[in-house]
C-alpha cells in the first residue's frame, strides 16, 4: 500500500506578491486572481476603514482595483503594498467627500432615518457602531486587524509606519472599544 | 478567545458577507476587462500584420510587373526585332577580326556590368517567372527592390548585337551597341559606353552610314570625357 504523498514546503511557498504584481503586468489573468485573493480583504477592510460607510467603501473599493490595475505599468519596484495602500487611501477620500456633499444634499432624508438605527438593539450593530466611532487611525488598524486578516507587519507595510505603533494602535483601540462596548450593554440591560 | 475578539470577529462577519457580492462583481469586472484588453491587442497585432500583408501584396503588385514590363532592348535601341531564324544561325563563323574583338569588348562590358556594379544578390536572380509573380513576399519583395531590368537589357542587347553580327545584319549591329553604349551611359558606366561606341562605331564605318558615324562619334567623345572626370 503506497502511502499518502507528502507535501513538499518549497512546492508550497507562497509567491511574493511583487512577483504576482509583475505576471499582472504582462496580461496574466491568474496571476490577478491570485493577487485578488490575498488583497481584496485588506483593501475592502481599508475603504471601509476610512469612508466608515458600506457603500462608499464598496464604491472605493472598486475604484481602488481598478486604478490598481489600470497604474499597474506606472508601478516602479517600491513598496508594492504602500503603493496599493495609497491607491485604496486616495480612493477612499475622493469617495468620501462625494458622499459627504450628497449627505449635505439628503440631510432631511437621514434624519428621518436616524431614530429607526438608534433603535436597533442587535449586539453586532452596536459593536460595528462603537467600531466605527473610533478614531481613524484605531479604526483602521482594527479593520485591516479583523477584517482585512492582515499581520502587523503587513498592516505597518500599508501604513507605513512602524510595527511597535500598530501594536500600540491595537492595543489602544481594543481599550477603547472594551471600554465604550462595556457601557453600551449595561445601558441596554 | 477572548470575548472582545469574539464580538469583534462577529460584528466584521457581517461587514465580510455584506461586501462579498461588491467584491466578485469587481474581480469579474477587472477579469472581464483583461480579457478584453488582450482581444483587442491579438486583433490589432493580427491586424497590423494582415495590414502589412496587403501593402506588399500591393507594392509587389505593382514593382514586379515594371520590373518586367520593361521591354528589354526595344527601349534602348530604336531597332526592329531580331528575326529567330537569324538566331538559328548563331554558329556560323565571325566576318573578321575587327568584329570579333568588338565584340568580345562589348561582351565584356555586359559581364563586368554584370558582375561588378551589380548587387550580388541581384547579379543572381534569375529573371522571375510568371509563375512567382504572387508567390512568397519576402522572396518577390527582394526581387523587386533588386531588380532594376539593367542585367537584362544589357545581355539582351549584347546578344542581339552578337546575332546581328552572325547574321551580317550590320545596321542592326551598329544600333545594338549603341544601345548598349546609351544603357551604361545610364548606369554611368562611361568607361563600358565608350567600348560599345567602340564597336558601333566600326559597324557604322563598315557600312559607311557617314550620319551614324558622325552621331557616334560625338556621343563617344562626350563619355570619353566623362571617363577623364571621372579618374
Amino acid at each position: 500500500m503506497s502511502s499518502p504523498p507528502t507535501i513538499n514546503p518549497a512546492s508550497n511557498e507562497i509567491e511574493p506578491l511583487e512577483a504576482v504584481f509583475e505576471r499582472i503586468r504582462k496580461g496574466d489573468e491568474g496571476a490577478f486572481e491570485i493577487f485578488y485573493d490575498r488583497m481584496q480583504r485588506p483593501l475592502m477592510a481599508y475603504c471601509l476603514a476610512i469612508t466608515g460607510d458600506l457603500d462608499t467603501a464598496k464604491d472605493a473599493f472598486h475604484n481602488t482595483v481598478i486604478s490598481i490595475y489600470e497604474a499597474r505599468n506606472r508601478f516602479r519596484n517600491v513598496n508594492l503594498m504602500g503603493w496599493v495602500f495609497t491607491i485604496a487611501r486616495n480612493a477612499s477620500r475622493s469617495m468620501e467627500q462625494r458622499q459627504n456633499r450628497r449627505v449635505e444634499i439628503d440631510e432631511t432624508h437621514l434624519h428621518e432615518s436616524e431614530p429607526l438605527q438608534s433603535l436597533d438593539a442587535d449586539e453586532r450593530e452596536i459593536v460595528r457602531k462603537a467600531i466605527m466611532n473610533l478614531a481613524d487611525e484605531f479604526r483602521q488598524v482594527i479593520f485591516l486587524k479583523y477584517f482585512g486578516d492582515m499581520s502587523v507587519e503587513d498592516i505597518a507595510e500599508a501604513e507605513d509606519i512602524s510595527a511597535t505603533l500598530v501594536k500600540v494602535r491595537l492595543f489602544r483601540a481594543r481599550k477603547q472599544l472594551a471600554e465604550v462596548l462595556r457601557i453600551q450593554f449595561e445601558s441596554h440591560v | 478567545m477572548n470575548p472582545l475578539d469574539e464580538k469583534l470577529n462577529q460584528a466584521i462577519q457581517d461587514y465580510r458577507d455584506q461586501t462579498t457580492p461588491a467584491i466578485d462583481s469587481t474581480r469579474r469586472y477587472v477579469l472581464a476587462r483583461m480579457r478584453r484588453e488582450r482581444l483587442q491587442r491579438w486583433i490589432l497585432g493580427g491586424g497590423s500584420v494582415a495590414l502589412l500583408s496587403l501593402v506588399l501584396y500591393f507594392v509587389l503588385d505593382r514593382a514586379e510587373p515594371l520590373a518586367q514590363r520593361l521591354p528589354i532592348a526595344e527601349k534602348a535601341v530604336d531597332a526592329g526585332e531580331v528575326n529567330p531564324a537569324d538566331r538559328s544561325a548563331a554558329d556560323r563563323s565571325a566576318a573578321d577580326d575587327r568584329e570579333a574583338a568588338a565584340n568580345s569588348d562589348a561582351m565584356e562590358v555586359t559581364q563586368t556590368v554584370k558582375t561588378d556594379s551589380m548587387h550580388p544578390a541581384r547579379a543572381e536572380a534569375p529573371p522571375p517567372p510568371q509563375a512567382q509573380k504572387r508567390s512568397t513576399s519576402n522572396s518577390a519583395l527582394t526581387y523587386a527592390i533588386t531588380h532594376d531590368a539593367f542585367v537584362d537589357e544589357s545581355i539582351a542587347l549584347t546578344r542581339r548585337a552578337s546575332d546581328a553580327v552572325t547574321a551580317e545584319n550590320l545596321p542592326l549591329a551598329a544600333e545594338s551597341y549603341r544601345g548598349l553604349a546609351r544603357l551604361c551611359e545610364k548606369r554611368m558606366e562611361w568607361k563600358r559606353a565608350v567600348a560599345a561606341y567602340d564597336s558601333a562605331v566600326s559597324y557604322a564605318n563598315r557600312i559607311g552610314d557617314t550620319h551614324l558615324l558622325q552621331d557616334l562619334t560625338r556621343e563617344q567623345a562626350l563619355a570619353s570625357k566623362k571617363v577623364v572626370k571621372r579618374k
